[in-house]
């Protein structure tokens, strides 16, 4: 633990009045969870999320506390820490979801079932560590719901399963198919550059869209994600997408004619130089797009994502 | 509009880095939810921008919404269909329709009677369907048997299996056959309102759809990472095959889609599916990487190999 202002010391009695009232209010005790235990457990969380500047401020803290799911984080750690009755209380609130949300990820039946399974192997804590069972659930913050949570981790184990399959050939496939060998590169396929003054302009208004637009455009020129598989990402409607991805569209374009205005290009050429297909030039961007982003989403190389702990 | 598209894609495509280091599970899910707010929601935003793996894990556990279906892109407007001329036609085409279904499906009722009467069990693919009058039941059908009284209630089974009853309506007949006749038809109705779309496999291997003609395409999703190599359409049947012997089929133009797996009793082909044709809805044959060809009689349920 950091040696944190406000949170590694002993907490104002504000706080400490707080957290008390939180406590009683959870399910703790009957979850066989001391209030020192969860006072402990707010407390790595808040160091975890809580900036060090931050942590200095009663009030920040105090909402802080207040903003988590605590009877989701109570029930996650006490399952975590092997209470029978949580546990009990877990599988008949997640049981059935864990299978749903498995199916909707998975999307087919066996691979649903097999996902769920390990996810549920990773919940309950198959692994050892200091001869203590190693609960994936001691890794839940509150700061979502207990849900949400499942879904992501679910989704993280799908993809995680995803990279570990692709490493994995059957005999049959390999006698039925043959020893596959990769093919040469494809030499027509050679990147000719576009004009430098037009990368560097759209470079330029990429680097300086705000994150928020720059993951709508990601997910839609990149990942072909929907409009509406973006809107129910964000939250928002899809049509405030929809909207979203036509007014940065107009913009860009007139940023990038700025760009190229500065750049020394007249009007016309500008124009002229943005609506030359970027396929024209011998370079099937979206075939390598598509191949090249797939194979990188999941690419066996990486180190297995968001960790988690 | 099309080329800076496309040099948004190559550009965007650059700004993509391998990440080391991620953030951890509970603050993508808390971002999901809305639950994060300032700098630490800019930062996720920021991180899922450049990093394809955690937009994959972010958009795999975005909740689904049960309003999909009326989910359309607001690039194409929907012209305004609820307009007095359609409203008016449609109202005598309603009555229409259904004073043709009471007069003849009024007979129906007296004929199905005493016969099986069969309601398939949960499948989640499928829609549920009436079974012949001298078809046997399977397994996995239940079966009311002859002489046997029908309850006055609908039995429909939701997604756990357990039956649930649907109250009788204003005297309509005992037995269940005029409602499942109704579901049939407004079913067909749905289906029949709905254009047949265009398919067509792009050149990495996903598929896509057309609604108007082939003037525009829209890329859909079937399953995660499949390479589609192979399509046949017979009506409403679409059978999909791709690498490694994978092989989907949908029986309603492409709203539900269900891959074959291979069984003891009904094998498939392991190689690459290099090409599918169906003459009708039943009889087709794929042919694989490996040369080898497969042909099917029962509209792709079970496969032989030649």
């Amino acid at each position: 633990m950091r040696d944190d202002p406000q949170v590694a010391g002993e907490l104002p009695a504000e706080l400490n009045a707080l957290l008390e009232e939180l406590f009683a209010k959870s399910p703790g005790l009957s979850f066989g969870l001391t209030f020192a235990q969860f006072k402990i457990i707010l407390k790595e969380i808040a160091i975890k999320h809580v900036s060090v500047d931050a942590q200095e401020s009663a009030s920040t803290l105090r909402d802080f506390f207040s903003s988590l799911r605590i009877d989701d984080l109570v029930l996650a750690r006490a399952c975590a820490a092997g209470n029978d009755k949580a546990w009990e209380s877990f599988l008949s609130r997640f049981r059935e979801k864990l299978f749903d949300i498995a199916g909707y990820v998975a999307k087919d039946s066996a691979a649903a079932r097999e996902l769920a399974d390990s996810t549920y192997a990773d919940l309950y804590g198959t692994k050892l560590r200091d001869g203590q069972r190693v609960s994936k659930l001691a890794s839940y913050t509150g700061r979502g719901s207990l849900e949400g949570w499942l879904r992501t981790v679910i989704a993280q184990e799908y993809v995680n399963q995803y990279r570990r399959r692709r490493r994995l050939v059957s005999f049959e496939e390999e006698a039925e198919v043959g020893t596959q060998f990769p093919a040469p590169p494809v030499t027509t396929e050679t990147e000719t550059p576009v004009d430098a003054r037009l990368e560097a302009a759209t470079d330029e208004v990429l680097a300086a869209l705000p994150p928020d637009d720059l993951f709508v455009l990601t997910s839609y020129y990149l990942d072909d994600k929907t409009l509406s598989e973006i809107a129910r990402t964000l939250s928002v409607h899809e049509s405030t997408i929809s909207r979203k991805v036509d007014k940065l569209l107009k913009s860009l374009r007139k940023k990038i004619l700025g760009g190229l205005s500065r750049r020394g290009m007249s009007r016309r050429q500008a124009e002229e130089a943005l609506e030359v297909d970027v396929r024209d030039i011998r370079i099937n961007i979206r075939n390598r797009l598509t191949q090249e982003t797939r194979s990188q989403s999941f690419s066996e190389g990486k180190a297995e994502v968001p960790g988690g702990q | 509009m099309k080329p800076i598209h496309n040099l948004l894609r190559q550009r965007l495509y650059r700004t993509q880095k391998p990440l080391i280091e991620h953030p951890p599970i509970d603050l993508l899910s808390a971002f999901s939810e809305r639950a994060l707010s300032g700098p630490e929601r800019t930062s996720i935003v920021k991180h899922l921008a450049n990093c394809a793996d955690c937009r994959d894990i972010v958009f795999l556990a975005a909740r689904e919404v049960a309003s999909s279906a009326g989910q359309i892109s607001s690039f194409h407007p929907s012209p305004r269909w609820i307009s007095w001329p359609v409203l008016r036609w449609g109202t005598v085409a309603a009555c229409a329709v259904i004073v043709v279904a009471a007069v003849r499906l009024r007979p129906n009722r007296q004929n199905y009677s005493h016969v099986p009467v069969a309601v398939h069990s949960q499948q989640p693919l499928q829609k549920a369907v009436t079974a012949p009058p001298n078809e046997q039941s399977s397994p996995n059908v239940a079966a009311v048997h002859p002489g046997q009284e029908v309850p006055p209630v609908r039995r429909l089974h939701n997604s756990q299996g357990k039956a649930k009853a649907v109250p009788r309506i204003l005297g309509l007949p005992p037995d269940d056959s005029f409602y499942r006749q109704m579901a049939l038809l407004a079913d067909v109705q749905t289906d029949m309102r709905r254009p047949l779309p265009r398919w067509t496999l792009a050149a990495d291997g996903t598929l896509q759809r057309s609604l108007d003609d082939g003037i525009s395409w829209k890329r859909v999703y079937v399953a995660q990472d499949h390479v589609f190599r192979a399509i046949a359409v017979a009506g409403r049947n679409v059978w999909l095959g791709g690498k490694k012997g994978v092989l989907f089929h949908s029986a309603d133009a492409g709203q539900h889609w269900a891959q074959m797996k291979p069984t003891a009793d009904n094998p498939l082909p392991a190689s690459d599916i290099l090409g599918i044709e169906f003459q009708d809805e039943l009889d087709g044959k794929l042919t694989t990487a490996s040369n080898v060809s497969w042909t099917t009689s029962d509209g792709g349920r079970s496969w032989e190999k030649q």
